[in-house]
Formats: structure tokens, sequence, C-alpha cells
């Protein structure tokens, strides 16, 4: 075996860790092995700025450092704007709990792991081994650095055939340097290659990539949902499978998919910004709130601030500062209008951006109070508006929901007909005209259920069971709900779960809604459909019960 | 209680409580071990403190290995089979136990052909190379062998752990087909162990296509005459 011994007294080492003890003690060891140069900093901040102005071989992270970044975040971050380079070795310590967690973070991988509770021989023998690894791939990661895509390429290509044993490890930088290249009939070749020697859930997922981009999203959702079901957690699978429903139109599936993910990475600033964007396209104020907020806290003092994000954060503030008690009220206002100032001093806006940012903001003066000044600020974001053809249809929905406000009832109206027109057949838009409308109307109750009970039969007439359970739900609830609306909601609700819907949450909808017509009239006409809805739903629950 | 709904429901107030423990006991072992460093100890006390940290070691690590068995297998999901460098692989495991043995005085090594690599899911072996190691351990063995190669012909990778301990009583050796019941009342915890082991190999498989599953047999070791498991998994 060739052990040349590795010259530790020339690298230079970072470490970051929060508890002196582990630092001091990581120190001594490193020390012991022959480090001579090292040195220490306790969070994610000083690491960014330590690494901005100085070069290391080896970075130690401890993953869990407290409050603030944790390890996998300073990677990302390092790695995202390249501070640190492809030939620096990054190596996180990880407690052995968390380690699954730790590894399901594919994209952006450190060189190598150590589990607590470190020893020196553990140290010793994981850092050589890491060492020599990294070596391997030396003339790789130096193509890298010099932005040589294809003199890296060609040093895979040589690693694979002169040391088979890194065949695979070759074929999966590879890959991914292919699909950032957008070479993607390159990328399937290999990830075809591979998939035939053994299905590693890497190359399930490169697969899955090339096919979403080569818009095969079917294939590519079965591949993920597959990977989803294996022992291994790539959080990346979701983010994936998220961007597939999401081309699909299935919106609601694509925010569950990424609630999930977030519950596993809660840290992971880019994915709760894509949860935040998806909430926002689903019109769901609640998880578009809770996402902006938590990503807008982890992307302080990082490149991944922007002004989209903002944007959003201080939309999402709107229910609070409408509806919220009087001290909500004056945080949420303020908190608003900062981000809006800063959205307009930091960055610079696109067309789109600019009006979402002036429509937002004529939303929080209204919505607090201020009516006059919103309606001029209103009519200041209008007056920007030249070609409206610029804008997407969500876009357009943002500006009808404040036309409903600051202009004539029928003005307004006959701005929304129009645009539904253009929505068409589009699903995911419908949903969110109603929303808008549902919204508008919330202080004329007898308009409000009319509306969700029509809406609600259009769209079972389409068998489109999950939406107008959504919608009837929302009647069926309504202080002046009526029999029609929770008749029509359990219909709804009945063939849903006929479809194969399942979760206890519909489970106890339904049942709520029967108990609710329990003493319907049984000369009433929509007594004998709901006896069939009755029998329907116990046939389906006695086939269901295991 | 054969419902399934209600076992379930057992197991996971099991693994709750469990999981509390492991808890708890890593709080009162962090006191502890401050209090044994500001107590100033003879000779004889601080071999026994030495005693008390080995062993809280030892459950601290136990308790970490159920909850992993626990959470594999009862997430039904199949195993993540990615590419392993034994070398790398064994080196880690026989260092992460090295304190430990040393303080019984108990030598383990590995022995692999450098360039030997096989398809596995690293986190499942590792439960069962535990489970493998600390059972030789119990028993009084003060070497451990573990070695690596394919079987030729069928390709399928061979792990064993060999040790020099008394071996496998031979009650267990036949009794090693027939499932958990009779391990268990033979030779109490190891056997449940093993029991664990062998459920975990069984969903050392890949997803859909593959109906081949890893497998665990007993023996005799032929290097260092104790006991021999070995743990077979198809390529």
């Amino acid at each position: 075996m060739k052990m040349d011994l590795i010259p530790y007294h020339k690298k230079k080492v970072l470490i970051i860790e929060d508890l002196a003890e582990m630092r001091s003690t990581l120190k001594s060891m490193l020390a012991n092995m022959g480090v001579q140069v090292m040195e220490t900093v306790t969070n994610g901040e000083e690491a960014l700025a330590k690494l901005a102005f100085n070069q290391f071989d080896i970075i130690f992270s401890d993953y869990e450092l407290g409050r603030g970044k944790d390890g996998q975040q300073i990677l990302e971050e390092v790695r995202h704007s390249g501070l640190i380079p492809a030939s620096t070795v990054y190596i996180m310590v990880t407690a052995a709990q968390t380690m699954e967690m730790v590894m399901g973070a594919l994209e952006f991988e450190p060189d190598g792991y150590i589990t607590k509770p470190v020893t020196l021989e553990i140290l010793r023998t994981r850092l050589n081994r890491i060492i020599r690894t990294k070596d391997v791939y030396q003339e790789i990661n130096r193509a890298i650095d010099h932005k040589d895509i294809n003199g890296a390429l060609e040093a895979c290509n040589r690693l694979a055939v002169e040391n088979p044993k890194f065949a695979l490890p070759a074929y999966r930088i590879k890959g991914k340097l292919l699909l950032n290249e957008n070479r993607i009939e390159e990328a399937r070749d290999i990830y075809d290659t591979v998939l035939g020697i053994k299905r590693v859930a890497w190359a399930m997922l490169g697969m899955a990539k090339v096919h979403y981009l080569q818009d095969q999203l079917d294939d590519a959702q079965k591949l993920l949902e597959g990977l989803a079901n294996t022992n291994v957690k790539y959080v990346e699978a979701f983010d994936w499978l998220a961007k597939v429903l999401e081309a699909q139109g299935k919106l609601k599936s694509a925010q569950a998919v990424l609630e999930k993910a977030v519950e596993q990475s809660p840290k992971a600033v880019q994915r709760q910004q894509e949860l935040a964007r998806i909430a926002e396209l689903n019109g769901d104020y609640e998880t578009l709130h809770k996402a902006c907020r938590k990503a807008n806290a982890l992307a302080k003092n990082s490149v991944f601030k922007n002004a989209d994000l903002l944007i959003r954060y201080a939309k999402s503030m709107q229910p609070k500062i409408k509806h919220g008690s009087s001290r909500d009220q004056k945080q949420a206002l303020s908190e608003a209008m900062t981000l809006l100032q800063t959205a307009k001093t930091e960055f610079q806006l696109n067309i789109g951006q600019t009006l979402k940012c002036a429509l937002v903001e004529a939303q929080t003066l209204f919505n607090s109070g201020k009516e006059i000044e919103g309606r001029l600020a209103y009519k200041a974001a209008l007056s920007m508006l030249n070609n409206e053809e610029l804008l997407s249809l969500d876009d357009r929905l943002d500006i009808f929901a404040a036309k409903l406000q600051f202009e004539a009832s029928s003005d307004a109206m006959a701005y929304g007909a129009k645009l539904l027109a253009q929505i068409g057949n589009n699903r995911r838009l419908q949903a969110n005209y109603y929303r808008v409308m549902d919204f508008h109307l919330s202080k004329q109750p007898d308009e409000r259920l009319a509306l969700l009970k029509k809406r609600g039969q259009e769209l079972m007439e389409r068998n489109d069971f999950e939406e107008a359970f959504d919608v009837l739900q929302r009647a069926a609830r309504a202080p002046n709900t009526d029999t029609d609306s929770q008749v029509s909601a359990l219909t709804a609700g009945v063939n849903l779960y006929r479809q194969g819907t399942r979760n206890t949450e519909l489970l106890e909808d339904v049942n709520n809604l029967f108990k609710a017509l329990e003493n319907l009239n049984t000369s009433d006409p929509r007594y004998p459909a709901l006896e069939k809805l009755r029998l329907q739903w116990s046939q389906q629950n006695n086939g269901a019960a295991r | 209680m054969t419902d399934p709904v209600e076992q379930q429901l057992a197991n996971d107030l099991l693994a709750a409580s469990i999981h509390e423990i492991k808890n708890r006991f890593g709080l009162l072992f962090a006191q502890l071990e401050q209090l044994l460093q500001a107590l100033p100890l003879d000779e004889s006390h601080s071999h026994n403190a030495d005693l008390i940290q080995d062993e809280a070691q030892y459950i601290g690590s136990e308790l970490v290995r159920i909850l992993a068995s626990y959470k594999s297998l009862d997430s039904g999901a199949s195993a993540n089979l990615d590419q392993q460098f034994l070398l790398d692989f064994l080196e880690e495991k026989v260092a992460r136990h090295a304190s430990t043995a040393r303080a019984r005085g108990l030598q383990i090594d590995f022995e692999c052909d450098e360039d030997l690599a096989a398809f596995f899911d690293a986190g499942i072996i590792s439960i069962v190379l535990d489970t493998a190691i600390y059972n030789a351990a119990k028993e009084g063995a003060k070497t451990i062998l573990i070695t690596a190669e394919h079987e030729q012909g069928s390709g399928e990778l061979t792990i064993q752990v060999h040790d020099n301990g008394p071996g496998f009583p031979p009650a267990m050796l036949d009794a090693a087909a027939s499932g958990p019941g009779t391990i268990k009342a033979e030779s109490g915890s190891t056997g449940l162990g093993l029991h664990f082991a062998r459920r975990l190999l069984a969903l050392h498989r890949e997803a859909g296509d593959s109906p081949r599953c890893g497998t665990l047999t007993l023996g005799r070791s032929d290097r260092l005459g104790g006991a021999c498991v070995s743990l077979h998994l198809p390529q």
C-alpha cells in the first residue's frame, strides 16, 4: 500500500467550532499530527469573513453551531460564491444522530465527515483517508478552479481509465459538471451507463434532473418518488420533485413536498425561499409568511438575500396589518415598510419587481388605515405601467387585487373578467383568481357564499374534486353557510376520497360534515343524495380499514 | 397483541422512551464526568472512575445503536446501495472502536484488498458490524479480526467478524435458522442483537426488481478459533 506521509506541517487549517472545549481538543490533536498553522472561529459570520481574505488547505466545520448558520450553510455559501477553491478540503464534524440529515445534502457535499466523539485515532485515520482521496481528484479540481471545464471532464475520463476503482466517483463528478454546463445529452449518457451497473441514488437523482430538463416530467417524477422511498434522505430529491410537480401544474403537491423538505433542513435558505415562492403562487398566506420570516432571517448578511424575498415578505404581512391586534399591526406595518425600502435601495429592481413593490406598498398603507396615502401610492404605481403585456398573469392578479381595493367595483370587475378570460384553463391561476375574489368579498358574506358555491359546482362538473373540496369547505365553514353548501362540500370530499386521497384531515372533515347534516329531514329533497353519500362512504371505509 | 396498529404504537412508545433515556443518560453522564474530574482520586479509585466512564460510554453507544436499528427497520425504506471502498469503511470502523477496545484489552484489526469496492448501505452494515463486535467483546474475546472479500462466482460480498472467544454454543448454531424465539431463550441479549442484525440485513436489497437480500450466518472462526459472524451481501 502506497503510504506517502502527508506533510501536515505545511497545511493551513481553519476550525469552525462554537464550543471552546471542542476547539482546543481539536487543535491539540491536530498539533499532535504535525499541523503548525491553525486558526479558529466560532461561527459562520466569522468564518466567511476569515475565508474572504485567507486561503486554507483544510477546513473543519462543526455541523451544529448553535443559533447562527450551520456547517452546511457555511459550506453552501462558500462554494456557491467561490470563496474557497475546489481543491480545499472541507470536513464536516457531526454528531452520529445528525449524520443522516447532513449526508442528505448532495449538491454541496463536503469532502468528508467525521462523527463525534472525535478521538486522535479517528481524526488521524479519517483525515489521512480524506486527504489521500482528495489527492486522487487533484487534477480534476485544479481544472475546475481554473474554470477549464473541458479539462476537468478529460481528467475525469483519465481517472476512470487509469484507476478503475474511482470510475464511478469520476462519472459522478462528470455528470454534475455536464449538467451545470447544460450539456444534457452527454449527462444522460453518463447516468445511463451508471444505472446500467447499479441503481445508485446519485445517478437516479442525476437522471431525474435530465428528465426534468428534457421535459419528461412523468419519468422524472417516478424516479424522484422512488428515491424518496429509499433509506437515503436526499433533501435535494425533494427540491427537484417540487420543480417537477410545479411544471405539471400541481402546485399544492409541490408545496407539500417542499414543506416536508424544509422540515428536514430548516436552515436551508434557498429551500425556504422556494417554499415562499410556491406558497405565494398557491395564495397560502400563512405558509408564505412563515417561510419568508425564516428565509429572511437566514439570508441576512448573505449572498442569498434578494429583492423578491423582501417584497414577498412584506406582502405576507398584509393579513396581520389588516386584521392583527393593534400591537401586531404597528409592528408589521413598520417591518413591511422597512423591507420595501431595503428592496428599493439595495437592489436594482426590474419592471415586474418595481410594480409589485409599489403595489405592496400601496396595500400596506391602505390596510393600515392610511387610505388616502394608499390610493395615491397605487395611482403612482399604475402610472409606471405603460405596457402591461410585460407582466406575468400572476403579476396581473396582484393588480386585480389592488384594483378591487382601490378602484370602483365595476372597473375592477371588468379588469377581472378580462383577466379570467386570459387565464383560460390554467387551474392554478383560476384558483388564485377566486381566492382574490373571496378575500375581496370578506365583508359581503352573502355574495361570498354565492361565489364559492358557484365556483365549487363548476369544479365538480370538471371532476376536480380536490380544488372543489377546498372551495366548498370554505363555503361550508362560513358563518352563513347553508345545507346546499354542506351537501356539496360532502359530495366533493367523498369523491376525493374515492379517487384515492387519504389523510386524516380529509377523514375528519368528511365526518364533521356528516355530523352537521345528521338532522336533515327525510322529506328534504336533498336527503336521497345524502343517503347515497353515506352508503358510498361506509363502503369506502370498510374497504380501507386495516 | 396481534393488532398491527397497536403493535406499531407499542414500538413507537418504546422507541420514544429509549430516545428519552438516551438523552437523559447523556446529561447524567456529562455531570458524572465533571464530578469525577473534579474529585481528587487515588490510584485505585481513578481506575474505578475509568471503568465507570468506559461503561457509561458503552451504554450510551448501545442506546444510539438500538435507536438506529429501530429507525432503519421502522422506515420500511429500501437500502441506499452506494459504492463503498472497504478499506475506508473498515478502517474507520476499527478506529471508532479503538479506544473502548483498548480499555478492555481488546485487539481489533481488519484485512481486505486495497482496491476492494462493493455496493451496500454503509449505515445498515455499520450497525450490524457494531453488534457483532460488541457481542464478541461481551463474550470475552481478546482478539477480533474483520475480513472482507468477494465470493468467487456469485460475486457476493462477504464480511466476517472473527474472534478468539468461546464461540457460539452448539444449540445456538443449530437454532440460528429457526428464528428469534429459540435464540432469545438460550442466550438473552446476544441472540436478540443478532436477530435485529438479521432483520436489518433482510432490508438490504435493491428497490423493486432484485429479490435477493443480505443474510447473516453464524459459525466457528477458522482464523481465530472463536465465533465467526458472516454477512453475505449480494451485489
